[in-house]
């Protein structure tokens, strides 16, 4: 059995996750992964999509030449790799995505999201796939900014001010980012793919920072900009960088995310941040960012 | 019944001039429609509408992998629309029925015959936008920084790709567009979704009776003040305008997407072997789409 912590989560999995963080096993792990027999369709499911379905408190993701996952209750995940393939083969689905609908599951607010620490404080930047957040975490961190999160940011909305609870998974980068931003990666996340992990796990502190600010990436063919958003922009800019939105309502998690994203926009800077995906203006968007930083009151650099 | 509307074209066709011409009938806007909004997630390859609607990182899938949800992505894009109109009142049904989705895409099938695309399901209708390969090719050469000979080759190539995300991660999924011909025989010739053909050259000739001609075949009725006014805020000078003045993100950095908008202009830009390559290898279906041969 592996053993791993997730945010504040134990886990116990027959299967490796690689680039979560290791830990000693726990006495009640708080999610259990093993690999079994899956159903190919669950009875009646109240919501579908194109590769899931949900019945109660029940999951079901179905991708087609890799496998099935069973995800019950937020606790339990069970896997059944595709015909000619190994558990192993199903790592980086589950470590990404497996785990994110299973925060989904356990009610927790969580956004799609990377994060950096300045001064003392976690800046998050958020956006779908592809949007850049691994790159832009990477490009800070060559800058001295300590990376927090690369993909999923849980955040403690229950207080004065939002904390980010850091996942402690090691940043993933593409070949073709981290050859330009020259850093070092490590294994492939999948074998064939050259997406690769940087670092270890162990790199991102385990410490909760307050929220200061909240970008959601844009690309645009302009010089980079960020334009602030108020009131309910703000708290839509928040409830649509959720993980999976598509799942806010038939896990009846609507109203949660709502309130937590207005308390998180009460608290924190939202603002769009749009800039070109080439390197040349990597610069650019460093000092737009530090303008903004300073203008917010947080200072140059994190210590 | 699913409201897509399949705007089918090969690169470098006239696809990003109809949705200018779309999205100035059905924006209003004063100035003309921004050519960097033209509805960034009306494209079938959208990674973010594949990743939003399969809850998956489709950065972790193969090209395969991907290609094996497509169908059902498409089914449940194309569902999710038609439900969305039903709440609708009903005079504003027709417009909003209705999704023009850009699309490089040849119409492929599975291994099992799946439509790629999903069918009738996934989409109502299909426009086929064509434009004369010997006025693609230089185009399609300047757009991908490589020579017209290169870009002639992968015209000729049947497993011609674009789009693959390699050593990083592209917005769109990767697309197959076969050979020239391949393309335009693979949409014309299915039998799931009614197609209609516009060619270029007609746009370029009538605009608006071509772009009236289009919309009726999708079923939306417009009158031609409206059509007038969508043909004028995307003339190419218009287009090529905003280019200059904002950018464009669909460029190639330091390159113009608007380059030169002519039909015909084939004729400076290939040498005389090159546009004969074209006609011999595509003779047929320039024939069957009514592009004479130089001779």
């Amino acid at each position: 059995m592996h053993t791993y912590r997730f945010i504040d989560l134990g886990i116990a999995s027959e299967i490796r996750l690689p680039g979560l963080l290791d830990a000693p096993r726990a006495a009640a792990p708080e999610i259990l992964v093993q690999v079994g027999e899956v159903p190919a369709e669950l009875p009646g499911p109240t919501s579908a999509g194109p590769s899931w379905q949900i019945a109660g408190d029940t999951v079901l993701l179905t991708v087609p030449g890799v496998g099935r996952f069973l995800l019950t209750r937020g606790r339990e995940v069970t896997a059944e790799p595709a015909p000619g393939l190994t558990a192993d083969d199903l790592s980086a689905l589950i470590a990404e995505t497996v785990l994110a609908i299973l925060m989904q599951q356990r009610g927790e607010f969580a956004l799609s999201a990377s994060a950096v620490a300045v001064n003392g404080r976690a800046v998050l930047f958020c956006g779908p796939s592809g949007a850049g957040k691994s790159t832009i975490a990477a490009l800070l961190g060559k800058a001295g900014y300590p990376v927090l999160a690369d993909d999923l940011c849980a955040i403690d909305a229950s207080g004065e001010a939002p904390l980010l609870r850091p996942d402690g998974c090691a940043p993933r980068l593409w070949e073709e980012a981290a050859r330009a931003l020259r850093v070092a990666v490590g294994a492939a996340v999948r074998p064939g793919l050259r997406k690769h992990l940087v670092g270890t796990a162990a790199d991102a502190p385990a410490r909760r920072l307050t929220v200061a600010a909240v970008y959601r990436l844009a690309d645009s063919a302009r010089p980079c900009a960020v334009q602030p958003l108020r009131g309910g922009a703000a708290v839509q800019a928040l409830t649509e960088s959720v993980l999976r939105p598509q799942l806010t309502a038939p896990l009846g998690l609507g109203a949660t995310a709502f309130e937590a994203a207005v308390r998180t926009s009460r608290a924190a800077s939202v603002a769009i941040l749009s800039r070109r995906r080439d390197l040349v203006a990597a610069a650019g968007a460093l000092d737009t960012l530090r303008g903004h930083w300073r203008a917010l009151g947080l200072s140059e650099r994190d210590q | 019944m699913s409201g897509i509307v399949w705007l089918a074209s090969y690169p470098k066709s006239g696809n990003t001039w109809m949705r200018a011409l779309l999205a100035n009938l059905f924006l209003k806007a004063e100035a003309g429609a921004d050519i960097n909004r033209l509805s960034r997630d009306g494209i079938a390859t959208s990674r973010r509408m594949f990743d939003h609607l399969t809850l998956l990182d489709s950065g972790l899938l193969t090209e395969t992998e991907i290609d094996l949800l497509r169908p059902a992505v498409h089914r449940a894009w194309g569902g999710s629309l038609a439900a969305d109109g039903a709440m609708l009142p009903p005079s504003d049904r027709p417009l909003a029925l209705r999704r023009f989705v850009k699309c490089h895409d040849a119409y492929t099938r599975l291994s099992d015959g799946t439509p790629l695309l999903g069918g009738g399901e996934a989409a109502s209708w299909a426009i086929l936008i064509v434009r004369d390969p010997r006025d693609i090719a230089p185009s399609f050469a300047d757009h991908r920084g490589c020579s017209v000979d290169e870009a002639i080759a992968l015209m000729d190539d049947p497993e011609a790709v674009q789009g693959r995300s390699i050593r990083g991660q592209r917005h769109q999924l990767r697309q197959r567009l076969l050979d020239w011909s391949g393309h335009a025989s693979s949409w014309l010739d299915q039998k799931d979704i009614p197609v209609h053909l516009v060619r270029y050259e007609a746009m370029q000739e009538d605009p608006a009776a071509t772009f009236a001609a289009a919309l009726r075949f999708a079923g939306v009725d417009t009158d031609a003040e409206a059509i007038e006014r969508a043909v004028r805020l995307s003339s190419f000078e218009s287009l090529r305008g905003q280019e200059e003045a904002r950018g464009f993100d669909e460029a190639r950095v330091g390159k113009n997407f608007f380059r030169r908008g002519i039909a015909g202009g084939w004729r400076g830009a290939l040498t005389a072997a090159q546009a004969s390559r074209i006609e011999r290898r595509h003779g047929a279906m320039m024939l069957r789409l009514g592009y004479s041969a130089s001779a």
